[in-house]
This record gives C-alpha cells, sequence and structure tokens, in this order.
C-alpha cells in the first residue's frame, strides 16, 4: 500500500494534462459544436440546441449508412473469424513449417491500411486492374468490382478482411498453443471425429480469445475508415457509406462542422453502447462459469 | 541541490533545443516559394508551367490533382485560415463559393496597375463578369472551356450513322456502336466533378435545368425524372466501372479505343492526336453535344487572402501566364479568353476542334450562378448514382436530393426575406 | 477383457529409434504394469497400444485382432491420463457420458451406463459437478469412471496417481486394485514409482532405454532378478552392489577394496571371476559372527531404521527392523543369508545363476 503524502496527486497533473489536452478538449469541443448551426465557409455559428440531432436521426441517409455500417460490420468481422480461426487450425495442425507460413500470412497486417487499400483498389479496377484483367483474358466478364453497389459492399469486406484475418489468426493461434493435448486425445479415444473435437473441446477452450477477438474487431470495424475512403469513397452512390464516411462528407466536404461534430457523438454513443454489451456479455458467460 | 540540478538540467536541455528550433526555422525562411495548386488536365499543365517560368527558378512550387480532391484540400486549408496555399485554380462553380466566403484576395487595385502593361482589357466583357463577385474582381481568367461531343468518325462511316444531334440519335448510335471490345459511349459518373457535369447535360438538354428563380429545386419535376432516367439507360453502353471514371479515365478510354463516342472537355481534344498517348490518332472528330445544354466554363487562378507571401508578384506571374504570347500557345490546349486571340481565323485551321467548340459556346449553358452549387453537387450526384447503380428508383432518388438540396440552401439562408 | 499382445514393436520418431523390438504377451483380464526409469519409452509404448502414437514395424494384437492401423476409437480401449484431462466445460455425467454421445447412443441408455458406472466409483452425488469443482481424487475417479462407462477390452493408465499426495496415492492404489478385481478387465498401466508397480501387478515389464529388461510377477523380479538394473531398480532402498570376485574355494567375496565377506555356501562361480555381489538391505543381519562394519549413518523412520554401514570402503545401506540402539561410529560385525545373495556379470549385468 502506497502511503498517502501530502502533494501526490502534482504526479498525476502531466499525465492527466496530457490526457486532457488530446483526449478531453477535443471531444468537449466537439460536443459543445455539435449544438450548433456552424458552416465552415461563412464561419457563422448559431447555436440551435438539439437540431443537429433530430436532424440526423429523422434522415434518411443517416439510417441508410448505418445499416450499410452494420452489414459491412458483420460481414467483415464473420468472415475474417472464420477464415482466421481456420487458419489457425490449420497452423496448429502443421508444427514446425508453421513458424515459415505464420510470418507470410502475418505480412498483409503489417502494411498501413491505406497502402493495403490503395494495392486494392488497383487490384480492383475495372476493366485494367489485375484481376480484371486476368479473368477477361479467359474470357470471364467480371463484375463491376468498385462500382456496382453489391459488388463494392463484398469488395470493402473483403478488403479488410484481407488485412485483418491475420490479427484473429494469430490470437486464436496463440490461444491454440495453450491447449492441453491430452484432451484432445481423450477426445479421439472418446470416438469423436475431429470435427466434433473442435466443436466439444477446442472451442469451449477457446471461448475467451474468441469473445476478446469479435469484440475488439466489432469495435474497430464500426469505426472503420481509411479503407472504405481509398476503395471506393463511400460510392457507389451510398452503397458503401457508413457512419463514420458521411461523418466526413459532412465536416469536410460540406463543411457542416456542426452536424458532423453532433453525428460524431452519436456515433461515439453507440460504440459505446456496443463495447458495455460486449463486455457484459463477455463477462456472463466467462465469470458465470466460474461459480 | 534539487534546485540546482533543475536549473542545469533545464539549461542543458535548453541549448540544444534553441539550436534546432534555430535550424528550422532557417530552413523554413529559405522556403516561402509561391504555393500553386490545380486541377490536372493538359492546358493547366501548360499554364502552370508558364506560371513557373515567369519568375525566377525555385520561386514557384505547383502541385496539381483532380479537382475534387483540389478543392477539398483548398476548403479546409482555408477555412481555417491557414497560408499553406498562396495561388488556387477556381472553375467558375468554385469561384463563386471561394469568394462567398471571403476566402480570395480582390484584385481591382492590382488589375488597374497593369492593365495597360498586360492588355487586360482584352478579356471579354462576358469573361470578366464571370471572375467577378459582387463588384470585384476575384481571379485572372485563364481558359474558357466547353463539353464537346467526341465521337470515332470511322467506326460512325462505317456503320452509316450520321454525328448525332439529338439525344436520342446519340443513345441509337451508342446502342450501335456498342460490342465487347469497344463500349458504346464513356460516362463520366464519378462524383463530385465528372457526375455533375454529365447530368448537367441531361438535366439542360431532357429537363428543365436545376433551379427556379427562388432558388427551388426543380429537378426532380417529370422532365428532371426522365432526364435523369435516360441517362440511366445511356449507361447500359458504358464501359464498366463509370461510376469511378472521371476526365482522366474517360480520356483514356477515348484514347484507347475502349469507347466510341461522348461528351469531354475542349481541353481533351489535343490529347486524342498525341501520338504518344493516343491509339486513335486522327480518327476522332467532334460535333457540338447533341440537344446542348452541356456546360461551359470559364476557369481562372485567385490569390489566397490568407497568403503571407507578395501578392503583387503573385500577380504579375498570373498575368504573364495569362499573357497574349503565352495563350496563342496555350490555344491547341484550351480556348483562351482573349478576343485577339478568339478572333483568329488561323486557329480553326490549325486546331480541327475550333469549329465544334464555338458552335458548343453557343448552345451550352454554364452551372447555375450561386455559390453552393458544389455542395448541392455532393448531394446530387450521390443520390443520381443511387438511381443509376439501382439501388433507388429514380423518382425517389431525386426526391430526396431535392429534399436535402433545399434543407441545405435553407441553412444557407437562401430563401430569407 | 481381452488378451493384449505386443510382437516385435518397434517405435522411431524421425530417424531415432525410442523402442526397439518389445515382445509382451498379456492375458485375458491382467494387471500389468510397465515401470522403469524416465525416458525408458513406457509411455510411448502405451500410447503406441493406445493409437495415439504410429507403430513403426511390429504388431499390436488386442484380442488377437491386429490393430495397429486402427484408429484409436476403433480398438475398443479405454484410457485414464495424467492429467485426467477431463473436459472442463461439461459436468461429470457429461463427461463420463462423451464417448457414448460420440457413439449416438441414445440419453436413456447413456444415463443409465452413466449411472452403473457411478455407483462403482461412488461418484453420484458428484454428478451434476463440474471438474474445478472436485478435488484430486475425485478428478481421478471421474476419469475412471469416464473409462469404464466404455466397457472396453483394455484399460491403459498413464501415470494416473503422480498427481496425487502420497496419503492419496496410497488410497487410490487399492481403489484401483478393488475395481479391478470387480471388472476383470485387462489393465496396462504405466508408472515410474516401483512402490506402485509393486504392490498393484500381476505382472510387471521393467524397461528400460527401449529394452524390456525382465517380465515377471512382482515375487520373481524381487526374488530373482534378471540383471543388475532390475534388482537395482526393484525394492527401496535399492539393492548394494559391490565390485569384486569370489575368493579362494568360494568360500568368501573379496571386494575390490579388499574386504572379505564370508558366504555361507560357494556359489557355482569360479573363483578369482570379477563379479558383482547384490545384497538387499532387508537381508544383512547383525551377526557377533560376521564381517566387519563402522555405522556410519542411522536414518531412523519410526517402523524399521536405515543404516549406513562402511565396510572396507564401501558403503552398504541395511534396513533393521527392531530397535538395535546403534550409534554413529560404532563398529558391528554383519552377515547374509547364504538364499539371499545375487551375482551378476560386470560387464553384461545379467544375473549369473549359481
Amino acid at each position: 500500500m502506497v502511503r498517502w503524502q501530502r502533494g501526490l496527486w502534482l504526479f498525476f497533473v502531466p499525465s492527466f494534462g496530457l490526457l486532457a489536452v488530446v483526449l478531453l478538449w477535443p471531444l468537449g469541443y466537439a460536443i459543445y459544436l455539435s449544438f450548433f448551426d456552424y458552416y465552415l465557409g461563412s464561419n457563422v455559428r448559431s447555436f440551435i440546441g438539439l437540431g443537429n440531432y433530430v436532424d440526423l436521426l429523422t434522415e434518411q441517409r443517416l439510417w441508410r449508412s448505418m445499416w450499410t455500417t452494420i452489414v459491412i460490420a458483420f460481414g467483415s468481422v464473420g468472415l475474417e473469424f472464420v477464415v482466421g480461426f481456420a487458419l489457425a487450425l490449420a497452423l496448429y495442425r502443421l508444427n514446425s513449417s508453421a513458424r515459415v507460413f505464420s510470418v507470410l500470412l502475418f505480412l498483409p497486417h503489417i502494411v498501413t491500411p491505406v497502402v493495403a487499400a490503395l494495392f486494392l483498389k488497383w487490384m480492383l479496377a475495372a476493366n485494367w486492374g489485375f484481376v480484371d484483367a486476368t479473368l477477361l483474358t479467359f474470357g470471364i466478364t467480371p463484375p463491376d468490382w468498385l462500382g456496382d453497389p453489391f459488388w463494392a459492399k463484398i469488395s470493402v469486406i473483403l478488403a479488410d478482411a484481407w488485412i485483418f484475418t491475420p490479427l484473429i489468426m494469430m490470437v486464436l493461434y496463440a490461444g491454440l498453443q495453450g491447449l492441453d493435448e491430452s484432451l484432445i486425445e481423450a477426445a479421439q479415444i472418446d470416438g469423436a471425429s475431429n470435427w466434433r473435437i473442435l466443436r466439444h473441446v477446442i472451442i469451449p477452450a477457446l471461448i475467451p480469445a474468441i469473445i476478446f477477438t469479435i469484440s475488439v474487431r466489432l469495435m474497430d470495424v464500426f469505426r472503420f475508415f481509411d479503407i472504405i475512403y481509398v476503395l471506393t469513397g463511400g460510392g457507389p452512390g451510398t452503397a458503401t457509406e457508413t457512419i463514420t464516411i458521411y461523418t466526413y462528407q459532412l465536416g469536410f466536404r460540406m463543411l457542416q462542422v456542426g452536424k458532423a461534430s453532433a453525428l460524431g457523438v452519436i456515433t461515439l454513443v453507440i460504440v459505446a453502447a456496443l463495447l458495455l454489451t460486449i463486455n457484459r456479455l463477455l463477462n456472463s458467460i466467462y465469470r458465470g462459469g466460474d461459480r | 541541490m534539487i534546485t540546482a540540478m533543475n536549473r542545469r538540467m533545464v539549461l542543458r536541455g535548453v541549448a540544444p533545443a534553441l539550436a534546432f528550433a534555430a535550424t528550422i526555422a532557417g530552413t523554413a525562411a529559405a522556403q516561402d516559394a509561391i504555393r500553386v495548386i490545380s486541377h490536372r488536365q493538359p492546358a493547366l499543365e501548360y499554364y502552370t508551367q508558364q506560371m513557373v517560368e515567369a519568375l525566377p527558378e525555385g520561386r514557384v512550387t505547383t502541385e496539381l490533382m483532380p479537382i475534387d480532391k483540389e478543392l477539398e484540400l483548398a476548403s479546409i486549408t482555408m477555412s481555417s485560415e491557414s497560408d499553406a496555399i498562396d495561388v488556387l485554380y477556381l472553375n467558375d462553380a468554385s469561384f463563386q463559393r471561394f469568394a462567398a466566403n471571403g476566402w480570395l484576395e480582390p484584385l481591382d487595385d492590382l488589375w488597374e496597375k497593369y492593365r495597360e502593361e498586360y492588355d487586360l482589357d482584352d478579356f471579354p466583357q462576358s469573361v470578366i463578369d464571370s471572375v467577378t463577385y459582387d463588384g470585384h474582381i476575384y481571379s485572372m481568367p485563364i481558359l474558357t472551356n466547353t463539353e464537346l461531343f467526341f465521337y470515332r468518325k470511322d467506326l460512325l462511316e462505317e456503320a452509316g450513322i450520321e454525328p448525332p444531334e439529338t439525344m436520342e440519335e446519340y443513345k441509337a448510335a451508342a446502342a450501335e456502336l456498342d460490342s465487347a471490345r469497344t463500349a458504346g459511349t464513356i460516362m463520366s459518373l464519378k462524383p463530385v466533378d465528372a457526375a455533375l457535369n454529365e447530368a448537367h447535360w441531361y438535366m439542360n438538354s431532357i429537363g428543365d435545368g436545376w433551379f427556379d428563380e427562388e432558388w427551388r429545386p426543380i429537378f426532380n419535376n417529370a422532365a428532371g425524372v426522365e432526364a435523369i432516367t435516360k441517362l440511366k439507360e445511356m449507361t447500359e453502353h458504358a464501359p464498366r466501372g463509370f461510376t469511378s471514371h472521371a476526365n482522366d479515365e474517360s480520356t483514356i478510354n477515348l484514347q484507347q479505343g475502349l469507347a466510341a463516342m461522348g461528351l469531354q472537355w475542349f481541353t481533351r481534344a489535343a490529347a486524342m492526336d498525341d501520338p504518344e498517348q493516343s491509339r486513335v490518332v486522327d480518327q476522332i472528330d467532334w460535333v457540338a453535344p447533341p440537344g446542348g445544354g452541356a456546360r461551359i466554363a470559364n476557369d481562372g487562378f485567385a490569390i489566397s487572402r490568407f497568403s503571407s507571401g507578395d501578392k503583387e508578384e503573385m500577380f504579375r506571374m498570373m498575368a504573364e501566364a495569362a499573357s497574349r504570347e503565352s495563350m496563342r500557345e496555350g490555344a491547341q490546349y484550351a480556348m483562351p479568353p482573349r478576343l485577339s486571340i478568339l478572333e483568329d481565323p488561323a486557329l480553326a485551321e490549325q486546331y480541327r476542334w475550333y469549329p465544334a467548340a464555338r458552335a458548343a459556346l453557343e448552345g451550352g449553358k454554364a452551372f447555375p450562378a450561386m455559390p453552393d452549387f458544389l455542395d448541392v453537387g455532393e448531394i446530387v450526384t450521390r443520390h443520381i448514382l443511387r438511381a443509376v447503380t439501382g439501388e433507388a428508383e429514380v423518382q425517389a432518388a431525386l426526391d430526396q436530393a431535392a429534399a436535402e438540396t433545399e434543407e441545405l440552401l435553407a441553412s444557407r439562408g437562401y430563401y430569407d426575406e | 477383457m481381452a488378451p493384449l499382445a505386443i510382437r516385435r514393436a518397434t517405435k522411431s520418431f524421425g530417424g531415432f529409434e525410442v523402442l526397439h523390438g518389445i515382445d509382451i504377451d498379456i492375458e485375458d483380464g491382467e494387471f500389468v504394469v510397465l515401470v522403469g526409469p524416465s525416458g525408458c519409452g513406457k509411455s510411448t509404448l502405451l500410447r503406441l497400444i493406445a493409437g495415439l502414437e504410429d507403430i513403426t514395424t511390429g504388431e499390436i494384437l488386442i484380442d488377437d485382432k491386429e490393430v495397429s492401423r486402427l484408429h484409436p476409437k476403433d480398438r475398443d480401449i479405454a484410457m485414464v491420463f495424467q492429467s485426467y484431462a477431463l473436459y472442463p466445460h461439461m459436468s461429470v455425467a457429461e463427461n463420463m457420458g462423451f464417448s457414448l454421445r460420440m457413439r449416438d447412443v441414445k440419453p436413456p441408455e447413456r444415463d443409465r451406463k452413466v449411472q452403473a458406472a457411478a455407483e462403482i466409483l461412488g461418484l453420484t452425488p458428484l454428478l451434476d459437478r463440474y471438474p474445478r469443482q472436485l478435488s484430486g481424487g475425485q478428478r481421478q475417479r471421474v476419469a475412471m469412471g469416464r473409462a469404464i462407462v466404455r466397457d472396453p477390452k483394455v484399460f491403459l493408465f498413464d501415470e494416473p496417481l503422480s498427481n496425487l499426495d502420497a496419503k492419496l496415492r496410497v488410497q487410490m492404489r487399492a481403489e484401483i486394485r478393488v475395481l479391478h478385481k470387480k471388472l476383470k478387465t485387462t489393465i496396462v498401466y504405466v508408472t515410474h514409482d516401483q512402490i506402485e508397480a509393486m504392490t498393484m501387478a500381476d505382472k510387471i515389464v521393467v524397461l528400460r532405454d527401449g529394452h524390456v529388461e525382465q517380465i515377471g510377477s512382482p515375487l520373481e523380479l524381487y526374488d530373482t532378478p534378471a540383471n543388475a538394473f532390475v534388482g537395482g531398480f526393484i525394492g527401496s532402498p535399492a539393492m548394494n552392489m559391490l565390485n569384486g570376485r569370489i575368493g579362494e574355494g568360494g568360500r568368501s567375496f573379496v571386494t575390490d577394496n579388499g574386504a572379505e565377506l564370508p558366504l555361507a555356501a560357494p556359489p557355482r562361480i569360479e573363483p578369482g571371476r570379477a563379479t558383482i555381489m547384490g545384497l538387499r538391505p532387508e537381508d544383512i543381519e547383525i551377526d557377533e559372527a560376521g564381517f566387519p562394519a563402522q555405522v556410519q549413518l542411522i536414518e531412523p523412520t519410526g517402523a524399521d531404521i536405515h543404516v549406513n554401514l562402511e565396510v572396507s570402503g564401501d558403503v552398504l545401506t541395511a534396513v533393521f527392523h527392531e530397535r538395535l540402539g546403534l550409534s554413529e561410529g560404532q563398529s558391528v560385525r554383519l552377515s547374509i543369508p547364504v538364499d539371499k545373495v545375487h551375482f551378476f556379470d560386470p560387464d553384461s549385468g545379467d544375473r549369473i545363476v549359481g
């Protein structure tokens, strides 16, 4: 126990000061701005109370962007979880050669998301992108990866999965390393097929790691920006416009800083709620077993 | 003991910090070249190069990028009143907005001062009007641009089709020439600038235009819906990826023979005959856009009000680039807004597209003269694309666009009494 | 229950051979213990029988059927692991019923079998508990219950008592013996503890470095170890080994250090031949007419006393059951009964019959 001394709180000041400047002040300013109608071009600020919030919550565009966000979020996380888990299991089986493979498989994650997105954009560009050019030489007419509303969503989901699957793979692989081999052997002797071993032995043992990866990725993906911005810019139309892209449009294209701040606050509330729910879920499943 | 140690440590830290700061400041001071940003197209590449050559070496740096990016960069910079940009390219639509925001330096005095030296009366009144806002000149005119209708005369001749004069003929010709290797027509539907240009044409030739006199949107009326429906139908003959095609991509499509015709800017005409880039040298011909109503633009360069450099020097740089000699040379890329050059008959002989350009000038239409048209464009192009890609019905998409537009303009004070 | 035969089994990992030609015959219902020092290959051999490792060459026959190519689940065996390997997220009942579930046995019959096994092991009140709520001994029983439910031909135990404390170990040893008597199933039991081997086995297989050193009943191994290794391995404290040779006329054994130990009867070994003499600590007697020795160290255990005695440079350990009142440094005289002496060849380690 640290004995409380006078003036001990002074040691908090530098860190707290830094946090306040970098975190609290911009947050507070954004909340403050959200109550104003503030067009950056004319520099005129007029107080409208909850006007921005009302506008946003009754706007079709906002709800559409939320739906798009949900589709892309769950699509991405679902895909990268399944593939990441499969890869982790494969690595687990491989043993010695695993090390080489795991490094190679991890490469997409090391690259900055923006760079990866640019690279993918050139791969997917219509007609002269790598994918299209290859398919066309075989006489297959590919869909418009980035220009068709359905395929644009798929491309964005694939891009996110390409970048973040290695992360999930690594976390689950680490979890698998901690698994007691004799459990699997006992299940083998008990007559369980590989599928059943997976279901009854491996997955239950990995539940904490699984919940962790899924919740972290879900939260991240709700705040998705760079990949979508580079790949499709939210397009075509509004097909891949998530909440964050819409916020960007409002703030930096239309210069409606007040409305953008309000949307930022709404996003914050949503992600916080998501975090709390997942946390509670995690506690009840995990702790609940700890009777 | 502690205080003495602290003092020494502070001093030991301050000295190098000061030296470091001095070096930075020194390098910064030496780096006060004039920073010019511009849209990137052949004419502007030429004119910005003229600016670089107008002043001693190293005095001018230029950055060219697609127009949407350039405007975004300028908006963000100027809204925070930063001096990071000195001179910027603006077309008529963006010019209004920036001038209204008070972001541009008025040029009246400098205009007067250099009127004789650079023969600034050579600009027609309509051009000067287009660079004037609220009674003040804010921009140095640099080019007049019109949309032209490009077409492969060899392919049309082979199919026995006459160059289209109406939108129906255009559709028929595009459908006829649409094949696996070559798309019927280019379409530039990337938001915001390209899509807005393309939609502007349809909205004027088939629809009733964008706004009524009170600035209420009318583009979602029956005629407007038909215009966008026709636009959507035309995309059946467009190369894949058209939702992300801007002027660069469409130009390449024409040059590489990947499309047979379509709407593009005058400034891209010369590129068709450039043997280093084009496979269709001498095979492209031009007429005025069928149905009329395509965009006319007057572009220029303006000085940022927040620039910390020598504004007179910048003005002289721009004036040099806009001089008669420079524009005579630049005539191959864009229509120079100087009377003396426009009336030169040798031009029509030298450049094959000039006759079409003059015809286009007569039938064309500029963007609505309101500062916020580009912001309206942000809204409208998004919704048009939703309609084009099938995510929404045309009427519903346009209605929503109209609603959001009215909301926007109301917030900008357009409907105040 | 079924007989189990291992014929000429070898196992190599990569190019490295760890089991060299193992031959073992186990009868139906026998309790066989595989014992040996660490690294001798006993666990590997057990895993070969289970099918968790692939045999390199040789055969394994369970109930006269060749099983070495079969998957573990098809061999009709059950295994109790050292770490119990209970499924942590399943209750005791679910753990025990898991193998039946894997064979698609319906719940009513499954429950019946689980109940039966639970009764045998006294687990009935614990059926709804989870492994983390059980003590070590209870977990061990659940692991056994899981094996019993399968009604296999052979039970395999992999050092199951190593994780338990000494007292519990003694108790569990008895319980496993009782279980064996009740179920009469063939058991193969691996341990490094020779006391467990001695107390539980019908037959012991002593392994060293991938070879079978000796197979026999506990008393056979105790009374007539086949070589010096087995002699020294079985019995605690370990057998005393003295290097030396038979003296003139076979009347004594002369150690390399010069001590002369008189022999009650001449062995059938030529005098002068280099020999190792083995003496069990419990066979050494105090005898006024015996050879001299000096008390070095006394360790009373309560039930007996272990005494280290120095005989001309060699140190012998002896175990006496009476309270003799010895003190360190005291001189005493010792003798060995005639039939309790063992002789081994120093080069091969093999027992010399005499």
